[in-house]
């Protein structure tokens, strides 16, 4: 592989200028939602970043987090992002195909030994590893193979971060994260249904720059899923008011009321989609009228129904609540009984005493 | 000065925006169908235009006292329609405008409270990509860049180069 | 991976929620039941006023304020009022709160926005903490005060504590205090009908009683 040249000669070679290129860092530190008084710093971490190799690897997945991050008019930022990055292997995208497409993997392995991003999105299926191969390698195989010489570990949309819809209940591929396998390697996870494209270069940027962001619990950089879709949604206010759309097409729903009603799940929700939102800023799933589904938390799917207020039981209770009150029923009419006749017997050993009795007992 | 122009707006604010803050949509609307959803998604406000105006205002008064420009990222904070506007309304528009050819188009302008300057930069499809709030005398982007002016003497030198040789 | 506090969310929100319905429906069944069984003794005197009439009244007369009793124990008295008010306005008219009974029933109505709940909320709380205060500063009530009394004043405190937490976000990962939040409401489900508060349901049958003697007798309730 071929040494490419720094960001900075790329975009002068482009006809870029300093200004574009301040105007660029100035956009990135938007994007990578840092302080604006990093920015300095930014230019110049992009002004010395190495450009590592990356490996993309595709598991059971459905190829939505590929087609969300290439969604972009050329060139945008994303697109400088990716002229920062060496993308080696990535089976959706590369030319290549069979043997070769395998080869150049193992090149860029060979030749970065320690150095690479491996890139993963799609869950793993450990209940059969046959279940999912890619040249006749297995997905659990491959990943195994492909982490120990990675750097660091994206793990990008929610099936390979947490297993995602493949990992659903039944489970029938026994899917899990790529968390699940690697243990012994930094893993930056970046969920969502997809992940929001921005959200994937920024990180990507941010790991250029910085290195590995500041995660959460859940493996999660901070500044992306640091809060609830709830407490930066433009409809909180109505939720605050009291005002819900109570349906999709009531009145609620035309004036843009809370959705809480419908099932939201913005309250335990951490993603930036009503901040940085979608296609260039234009919307999110609240803003056109749907729930939030969760899709940046882990067992999204099992949530007890989309549509099924956050507040509302997740079971079947109502059969059971008969039941209850069946077994309650007759228990009470055995207690009752029971008290009853206890206090007939009471009433049959009832003795008359007087004073005299009384006194010869004592 | 300033507090009494912020002053002058939120008086305005209380007569005009306050449909804006929920209840009483559709009453002021007399549109049906998506023109009302328009019209009410414009007035929705998340109430967070009136911290960020008071967070510029404490900009200005570290611009003047020592001279410390800063910025605001307005990406970072949720916005709704109602709050752009109210946020134009009490800014204002001011004497500079230009507009930058710069991978893309960008949009510099000074409010009608000077030294408040919105720098808004779009990509090549007229996407946004940025926005800022930006207090300064003088916004950074708007200056010539040391390399583009090294940049600029060498095709200057080139040119007189040609025209000597011919 | 898992996110443990999602998986509480959902274990409170399905099994959780089961057995604490289960518990509370079946014991309040029992125990409604086994009282009406046991019954009363026939009154074989006849009625010198009308003993239905009268205990309908009672059943809402008796929430009114007695002439009095203010002077007598203030902090009892209206902190009783305050908390069973803020209580009420907060279970029912809460719009997460009401979903439960639109999924549950099919049945809803209006809901109060966040400023009405969250008032009726703190003032549930000091009104808790202050009677509270009475039964352990008051020699009588403290020697009166057993180990129910205070259990269901711990578990009538939590729900609110952690509902407000919970909305709010004042700490704790807000996932984890909805779970908090619907575990506790769950705990005071399951107490529910084997403490006294079961009051909330039996307050109806021992006020018609006793007003339904006193309409038989045609003596005032």
């Amino acid at each position: 592989m071929v040494d490419k040249p720094m960001l900075p000669e790329l975009l002068k070679a482009n006809g870029i200028s300093r200004r574009g290129f301040l105007k660029y860092c100035a956009s990135l530190t938007s994007l990578m939602a840092l302080s604006p008084a990093m920015m300095p710093r930014i230019a110049h971490a992009l002004e010395n970043a190495p450009r590592p190799s990356v490996i993309w690897l595709s598991f059971q997945e459905c190829t939505g987090c590929t087609e969300a991050i290439t969604r972009s008019h050329a060139p945008t930022l994303e697109d400088l992002i990716f002229n920062a990055v060496s993308l080696d292997y990535h089976h959706t995208l590369q030319a290549a195909s069979g043997h070769a497409a395998e080869a150049a993997r193992e090149a860029a392995m060979k030749e970065h030994w320690g150095k690479y991003v491996l890139v993963v999105d799609g869950s793993i299926p450990v209940d059969n590893p046959g279940y999912s191969c890619i040249a006749g390698i297995s997905n659990l195989d491959m990943l195994k193979e492909t982490a120990e010489g990675a750097a660091a570990i994206v793990a990008v949309g929610t099936c390979a971060a947490y297993g995602g819809i493949p990992h659903a209940d039944p489970n029938p591929t026994g899917a899990v994260s790529v968390g699940d396998i690697i243990k012994d390697k930094p893993i930056i996870n970046v969920p969502g249904c997809p992940p929001i494209p921005v959200v994937m270069t920024g990180v990507l940027a941010h790991f250029l720059t910085f290195g590995i962001p500041e995660l959460d619990e859940l493996g999660r950089p901070k500044a992306f899923f640091g809060e609830t879709i709830h407490d930066r949604c433009y409809r909180r206010p109505f939720y605050d008011k009291g005002l819900f759309a109570e349906g999709f097409d009531d009145e609620g729903a035309r004036e843009g009321w809370c959705l809480y009603k419908l099932g939201c799940k913005g309250p335990t929700t951490r993603s930036v989609c009503a901040t940085t939102k979608w296609n260039g800023g234009t919307s999110f799933p609240i803003q056109a009228g749907h729930p939030c589904l969760g899709c940046t938390e882990p067992d999204f799917w099992d949530n007890g129904g989309f549509y099924k207020p956050l507040s509302v039981p997740a079971g079947d209770y109502r059969k059971l609540g008969l039941a209850a009150v069946a077994a309650g029923a007759v228990a009470g009419v055995a207690g009752g009984a029971l008290a009853r006749s206890g206090k007939a017997r009471a009433a049959a050993a009832h003795e008359k005493v007087d004073a005299h009795d009384l006194e010869k007992k004592s | 000065m300033q507090i009494i122009i912020l002053a002058r707006f939120f008086g305005y604010f209380d007569d005009k925006y306050k449909k804006g803050t929920g209840i009483v949509f559709s009453k002021g609307s007399n549109g049906n169908g998506l023109s009302g959803v328009a019209e009410v998604l414009s007035f929705a406000s998340t109430g967070n235009a009136i911290p960020v105006l008071h967070e510029i205002r404490h900009a200005l008064v570290e611009l003047l006292g020592n001279g410390t420009a800063s910025t605001i990222d307005l990406g970072a904070i949720p916005f709704a329609a109602g709050d752009e506007r109210f946020l134009d309304d009490v800014l204002g528009k001011g004497e500079v405008t230009a507009t930058l050819n710069v991978m893309g188009t960008s949009h510099v302008q000074e409010t009608a409270v000077a030294g408040v300057w919105r720098v808004d930069h779009f990509n090549e499809a007229g996407e946004t990509q940025s926005r800022f709030i930006e207090v300064t005398f003088m916004p950074e982007i708007l200056k010539t860049q040391t390399e583009d002016a090294a940049d600029g003497l060498e095709k200057l030198s080139a040119r007189l180069k040609e025209e000597d040789a011919s | 991976m898992n996110n443990p506090n999602f998986d509480l969310l959902m274990w409170a929100r399905g099994p959780g929620f089961n057995i604490a319905l289960i518990i509370m429906t079946a014991g309040i069944i029992l125990r409604v039941v086994e009282i009406i069984i046991l019954g009363r003794k026939k009154d074989i005197a006849p009625a010198k006023g009308s003993p239905v009439a009268q205990g309908m009244k009672t059943i809402f007369s008796r929430s009114l304020p007695r002439k009095g009793l203010v002077h007598y124990a203030p902090i009892t008295y209206i902190g009783g009022y305050i908390f069973h008010i803020g209580f009420f306005i907060a279970f029912f008219f809460f719009a997460p709160h009401i979903a439960i009974f639109t999924d549950m029933l099919g049945i809803s109505w209006p809901n109060a926005s966040r400023v009405i709940i969250e008032s009726a909320v703190a003032l549930s709380v000091l009104a808790l903490i202050a009677l509270m205060y009475t039964r352990r500063t008051d020699p009588v009530r403290r020697a009166l005060s057993s180990f129910d009394d205070y259990l269901v004043w711990v578990l009538s405190l939590l729900p609110m504590v952690t509902g407000y937490v919970a909305v709010n976000k004042l700490f704790g990962d807000p996932t984890f205090m909805i779970a908090l939040h619907i575990l506790c409401v769950e705990a005071l489900m399951i107490a529910f009908p084997f403490t006294k508060l079961m009051h909330a349901v039996t307050f109806v049958m021992a006020r018609y009683y006793n007003g339904s003697i006193q309409g038989r007798k045609g003596a005032k309730s």
